[in-house]
């Protein structure tokens, strides 16, 4: 007679199939939508992204200024939604008296689009938008993979201040702060952490990248300051409907962050390595969403390894002021994504996540050191962790 | 009281619901300027008190704004909350202005400095 298995037999064969289950599940796909969207959104989220391929010409709208003629673009790689090579200028005033920060809008700034239209061409004899002359500092930004920056809008405001620490208090050497719009409120996108909502960040980027004016940003840039030449932009504002900038603003919502990689091995090591070193102080593991009228954004946690706070990156990263952040400050850039990236920092200057880690100062100073001081296995086990991400 | 007189009652209560709510919702657009001016939030870009001119920074994104508005003795400007001159504003600083227009020109009614972060996200 045979015997029935043991309890202990049948605890072990359950985990070895829960285990074997759980490595085998197929990981969700990049660019997918979040789990849990009610059929109507995902409709959005698949409308949405049609919006945000569409390719616009300058009857449809493009330009009379524009660095781009699609949303994707930029962000194109390896999905609608990721990362791109392209790399645009931003320009800035610093008053060292006052302090005050001119993002040179009368000038044609922040933004300085590098291609034109052929009638524009035509009209001024220009191949981009000039950079002002008052500017006292020019910037590269690459263009980030947005995959899963609708969690990120998600998070309260409260939850982003709670993390900060503007006079170092702690002692840590850490000191982040949040970024506030010109209207007071706290900002999140943006390489500096200038723009509040997802929402007016798509929008203004319609018309500062692709010169699509909309009914949220229903002006078209100026070219340096001046108005666009009668004639060459024929297209009445708004040059897209309210419902095509709320698709494509859906598409972005609605997308997926980037799925980590099961950690194991040395990528498992690295985490806690991650961590030992202090580069969780600013690369937060993850934050909670808040309240949210969308069920698959509400009380959501999003591993996206940021505080969205402002810190200083030290001067050989500095470029541009804007809002309340100094030339040398940056909003800590999520990792989530950085498996797929295949250039870092905030202008693509790093072809490595090792030289970005390298490159890091201000604040970071003192993470940094201590990743250079590692073993070259314990630093293999940290690149390898981030690339999981 | 009859069926319909019971209907009528409570369509009526319903409006006189409504009515307080749409006066409620026109107060807060109106401010309190008690008038029906449009409300503008941005940081002072630049004051030239000798042409009465104070320009605002403004905008949607990264898509960025400077409005420009005329603001005429009759302009009440508030800094903190205490009455102020069009000259005591400062660059950078956080300010609602409660404009109308004319055919040229933003026509500011009133000025104040607002504290941060003491502003709601928007969405």
């Amino acid at each position: 007679m045979r015997r029935a298995p043991s309890g202990w037999t049948r605890a072990i064969g359950i985990a070895v199939i829960g285990f074997l289950a759980g490595a085998c599940a197929p990981r969700r796909e990049l660019g997918a939508p979040l789990d849990g969207l009610t059929r109507e959104q995902r409709a959005r989220f698949v409308a949405g992204r049609q919006e945000f391929q569409r390719v616009f010409t300058p009857a449809t709208g493009l330009g009379p200024l524009f660095n781009a003629d699609s949303c994707a673009e930029c962000h194109e790689s390896p999905v609608a939604g990721g990362a791109g090579d392209e790399v645009e200028v931003h320009v800035a005033a610093l008053d060292p008296a006052s302090g005050f920060c001119d993002p040179l809008v009368e000038r044609g700034g922040p933004v300085i689009q590098q291609a034109v239209t052929p009638a524009l061409k035509t009209a001024l004899g220009i191949d981009s938008e000039p950079v002002p002359a008052a500017a006292t500092a020019r910037a590269d930004r690459s263009s980030p993979d947005i995959l899963g920056f609708g969690l990120l809008d998600a998070v309260s405001d409260s939850a982003i201040e709670a993390l900060a620490d503007p006079d170092d208090r702690n002692g840590d050497g850490v000191s982040g702060r949040p970024n506030r719009f010109f209207d007071g409120r706290l900002g999140r996108f943006g390489r500096k952490a200038l723009v509040p909502t997802l929402r007016e960040f798509n929008a203004g980027a319609f018309v500062i990248e692709q010169g699509i004016t909309n009914p949220e940003a229903p002006t078209e840039e100026t070219i340096g300051g001046d108005p666009i030449p009668a004639g060459v932009d024929p297209v009445a504002e708004p040059e897209i409907t309210a419902e095509a900038l709320a698709l494509t603003d859906d598409f972005v919502r609605f997308s997926a962050p980037p799925a980590p990689q099961p950690l194991r091995g040395p990528a498992k090591q690295g985490r806690s390595i991650f961590v030992q070193i202090g580069c969780q102080q600013c690369h937060v593991p993850s934050l909670r969403t808040g309240d949210s009228p969308v069920k698959a954004l509400r009380h959501r946690t999003v591993r996206a390894y940021t505080d969205l706070l402002l810190h200083d990156m030290g001067p050989d990263l500095a470029d541009i002021c804007l809002g309340a952040a100094s030339p040398s400050e940056f909003r800590t850039e999520p990792l989530m994504g950085s498996g797929s990236a295949t250039s870092f920092l905030h202008d693509g200057r790093a072809e490595t996540l090792e030289e970005a880690v390298r490159l890091h100062g201000g604040e970071a100073s003192g993470s940094r050191s201590r990743f250079e001081a590692l073993p070259a296995k314990q630093r293999e086990a940290v690149l390898e962790f981030l690339r999981s991400l | 009281m009859s069926r319909h007189a019971r209907t009528a009652f409570r369509v009526a209560i319903a409006f006189a619901a409504f009515l307080a709510v749409a006066a409620q919702a026109r107060t807060v657009t109106g401010v309190t300027s008690g008038t029906d001016a449009a409300q503008t939030i941005g940081a002072v870009k630049a004051v030239d008190a000798d042409v009465r001119r104070i320009s605002v920074i403004t905008g949607c994104g990264h898509a960025l704004r400077v409005m420009v508005f005329h603001a005429g003795t009759e302009c009440r400007i508030e800094v903190g909350g205490v009455g102020a001159s069009l000259a005591s504003l400062r660059r950078g600083q956080i300010v609602a202005v409660w404009h109308r227009e004319d055919a040229q020109r933003h026509l500011a009614e009133r000025i104040e400095t607002l504290a941060v972060p003491n502003v709601e996200r928007q969405r």
